[in-house]
């Protein structure tokens, strides 16, 4: 027998999919992100979140304020392959399978009614994100998690805190120049191994 | 489907210890995480505080309401 798993939530907050509260949609619409250069996550959640769903393209999840119901912050989760060319032979390549964190962003309107009580980021990460792909991992063979950062470098030390890592800038250019699909266009490819 | 194990267990092996960006990511060691765990924790337990101050404002709120009700 194989197990099914579960990721708990914790003492303050919640986690759900998106489909699994009615009034999550609700919620959704006051959703803001605080960086005008972020505001491609906001919109993504509102306006392309359910539609991705149907198509089991990406599976978002909304984590909540367990007292006041607030919706704290969302992040996505995609199966996707870190792919490379090996060596100078450019007609082979290999890949790494691995998880996507698409989306990744709290929400500004929650943060600013607790402004005292910065790291939401870092607990949703820790609590959520990281235990639900180590439990994927245990089911099918998932060796990296990566993210497109947006390119802000305040970000991109953000995400090193969180165990994320750059590659060597050749390697890098690589992902952004042949892997990268156009609309995370400027992100910064970082992974973290599960 | 892997027809010839042998020579993909070679063919691993090679790009494990390769000089390739596929190597390096497979030789990358997970990370620490020590510090945003404290984090995490700290987090946890400033808004726990946080809430018990909103539960005081939320029944006072509550009773101000239910005092108008009856009024």
């Amino acid at each position: 027998m194989i197990n099914g798993f579960t990721i708990k939530d914790t003492k303050e907050y919640s986690i759900e999919h998106i489909y699994d509260s009615s009034s999550t949609k609700d919620l959704i619409a006051t959703f803001k992100v605080s960086e005008r250069n972020a505001v491609g996550l906001e919109n993504y959640l509102k306006f392309f979140s359910f539609s991705d769903e149907d198509d089991k393209n990406s599976r978002t999840y909304v984590v909540k304020d367990k007292l006041t119901s607030e919706l704290a912050g969302y992040f996505s989760l995609r199966a996707g392959l870190i792919t490379y060319q090996l060596g100078a032979d450019y007609d082979v390549f290999d890949s790494v399978p691995a998880i996507e964190l698409s989306n990744f962003a709290v929400n500004s309107l929650y943060k600013e009614k607790h402004p005292d009580i910065p790291k939401l980021g870092t607990h949703i990460f820790y609590n959520f994100i990281l235990p639900l792909a180590n439990q994927i991992s245990n089911y099918i063979g998932v060796n990296s998690l990566y993210i497109y950062a947006l390119p802000n470098d305040k970000l991109i030390e953000y995400y090193k805190k969180l165990g994320f890592s750059r590659l060597p800038p050749e390697d890098e250019s690589f992902v952004q120049n042949h892997v990268k699909p156009k609309y995370d266009e400027g992100c910064i490819f970082m992974y973290q191994t599960l | 489907m892997v027809r010839d194990a042998e020579a993909y267990g070679k063919y691993m092996e090679y790009l494990r210890t390769s000089d390739t960006p596929i190597g390096r990511i497979l030789r990358t060691p997970k990370p620490d995480f020590t510090e945003v765990e404290k984090e995490a924790r700290e987090f946890e337990e400033a808004m726990r505080i946080e809430h018990e101050k909103d539960k005081v404002i939320i029944a006072r709120a509550i009773a101000e309401a239910k005092e108008k009700a009856s009024a």
